[in-house]
């Protein structure tokens, strides 16, 4: 056999390398690479509009992960929510590999972004879009199972972005009741691959994630905790016990100890930053007159010099 | 499905050198020689300034030096990549190669010349493993090509193949042949063009995966070479 040129070489590489969508896109450059994709600027020429792709990642089987990447273009189009980017259109390419259009995203990741968020309370509001958010994806039976700082993105304008449901737990999708040998880490509660990969990342997965149990949605809510605590610890200042308390009881290690749900986070959090009493801590009376007198501390300053005034004008009355 | 034309499947040839079992000792030299070959002698023709014939005959010595003395053996993934270790044996066996030449010379063994006095060290920048990378990549797509066509002929799809090799294979001298132009040649509508290419360039590209994973001395490696291969690092 003839030795092949350097220009069949690169036209072979060009066949097999760089994703090639329908004309409709026009690919730029590629912004994104994670476990199991690739994200590439497009240009949508139809619609006049910057996009983004994601594709199945070239060293990867192309049936297997294809059919995972199908799988989250799935789960996105059914979850719509302010917190979630939209998908606009799926296919596959002419190798095999599985692509869908997204919204492009213009924003920061949360990991990198925190550092220049003002202060404590601005991240805790953060959270609580993120509970919603995720909450949102709860009741619509779907579970993330990969939440972490690197996977959510703030926008320009403020919104808050969960990306990346590529090893979701997919409840009531139509591949729920698919086999056990089904390759689709998604079709049943485990949370290990047919390969034996662990889904998750250390440090934010869940005890029972890391050992290769089920996760539901406390497993996310173990996950929202994990960020917490990450953007905990972005200021210098002593962290308050309560919010010490809503920490331990997110990351908790039992998930029967933790919040059942996004929601009682949120919620959670929500208490605190409006003063009231946090459910899972259990005060003193020394920090619940403290809280108290924090929250209320104007009508108190105002009945104080009422009654000084009160006083002030008995004792001139009495002299 | 596994392709076809490599018998060493799911371990790495690195891995399989160090087999109890001689047959899948054989095929991974088989698969290594054939692999490397090309870029070993291409390196010595260009950096050693050999005859063709002598640049073959060092590249078989030093192949079998390699096997038999198992230098292989020694490779550590940590430290390296498995293409780069190769060459840099090459190199000390190439320079080992010229002193004994130097000393032969009037007794008429072949005259080694290096381009430069010192071994070079392994770098993407260095010439010589632009070089060896390079014919790699060569020697890659090429036996995924042959595994291709075996592939092919067992599953009765020649055509296929044949589409592929005129369209993204052969170097026509006027340009690129159209989907229409082929469509001409095989008697075939144009819509069957596109899926025999569509085909043939999926079945080539797992081949190349899985040559890849057969070189590769780690999954880093592997991963490291597709990124490359595939030319799809970060922007």
């Amino acid at each position: 056999m003839t030795a092949l040129s350097d220009s069949a070489v690169n036209r072979l590489r060009r066949a097999i390398g760089r994703p090639a969508p329908p004309e409709r896109y026009q690919l730029g450059e590629i912004i994104g690479q994670g476990g199991m994709g690739e994200v590439w600027q497009a240009r949508d020429v139809v619609l006049d509009r910057d996009v983004a792709i994601k594709v199945t990642a070239p060293h990867l089987a192309a049936d297997e992960f294809s059919a995972r990447l199908k799988r989250e273009a799935r789960i996105l189009a059914r979850l719509e929510h302010p917190g979630i980017v939209p998908v606009h259109d799926v296919g596959v390419l002419d190798d095999g590999r599985a692509w869908y259009v997204m919204r492009l995203v213009a924003g920061t990741r949360l990991d990198v972004a925190a550092r220049s968020v003002a202060g404590r309370g601005e991240l805790l509001r953060i959270m609580e879009r993120l509970c919603d958010t995720v909450a949102y994806a709860h009741a619509h039976h779907v579970v993330h199972r990969d939440l972490k700082p690197g996977n959510v993105m703030l926008g320009p304008f403020g919104e808050v972005l969960v990306l990346d449901w590529g090893v979701a737990r997919d409840g009531a999708g139509p591949d729920r009741a698919a086999a056990p040998s089904d390759p689709d880490p998604g079709s049943a509660d485990t949370v290990v691959t047919h390969s034996g990969t662990v889904i998750g990342t250390p440090g934010y997965m869940s005890p029972e994630q890391a050992a290769g149990g089920p996760a539901d949605e406390r497993s996310d809510v173990y996950g929202l905790g994990a960020i917490l605590r990450d953007l905990c610890a972005v200021h210098d200042d002593p962290m308050p016990r309560a919010l010490a308390s809503i920490l331990r009881r997110a990351t908790a290690g039992r998930p029967s100890d933790r919040y059942d749900s996004p929601v009682a986070l949120r919620d959670d959090l929500r208490r605190l930053l409006d003063g009231a009493r946090v459910h899972a801590h259990r005060e003193s009376i020394f920090e619940a007159t403290l809280r108290i007198a924090s929250a209320y501390r104007t009508p108190i300053l105002l009945i104080l010099a009422y009654l000084a005034m009160r006083l002030a004008i008995l004792w001139w009355r009495g002299v | 499905m596994e392709p076809a034309g490599f018998p060493i499947t799911r371990v790495s040839v690195i891995a399989a050198l160090a087999s109890n079992d001689p047959g899948a000792r054989r095929a991974a030299a088989d698969l290594l020689a054939r692999a490397y070959w090309q870029p070993i002698v291409t390196t010595l023709r260009a950096r050693w300034r050999l005859e063709p014939e002598d640049a073959e005959d060092l590249t078989q010595e030093f192949l079998a030096e390699a096997l038999m003395k198992e230098w292989l053996a020694r490779y550590d993934p940590v430290r390296a990549r498995f293409r780069t270790f190769l060459r840099l044996c090459l190199d000390r066996f190439a320079a080992n190669a010229a002193q004994s030449s130097r000393r032969l010379k009037r007794g008429g063994g072949m005259h080694m010349v290096p381009l430069d006095d010192d071994v070079m060290p392994a770098s993407p920048d260095n010439p010589a493993d632009q070089l060896f990378r390079q014919e790699w990549v060569r020697s890659v797509f090429t036996l995924a090509l042959e595994a291709l066509r075996q592939d092919a002929s067992t599953q009765g799809k020649q055509l296929h193949v044949d589409v592929f090799q005129a369209y993204d294979v052969d170097d026509a001298g006027h340009g690129r042949p159209s989907y229409r132009d082929l469509a001409a040649r095989y008697s075939i509508p144009e819509t069957t063009i596109t899926n025999h290419l569509a085909w043939a360039r999926r079945s080539f590209r797992r081949h190349v995966l899985h040559v890849l994973r057969s070189l590769a001395g780690s999954e880093a490696e592997f991963r490291e070479d597709v990124r490359e291969l595939l030319g799809t690092d970060v922007g």
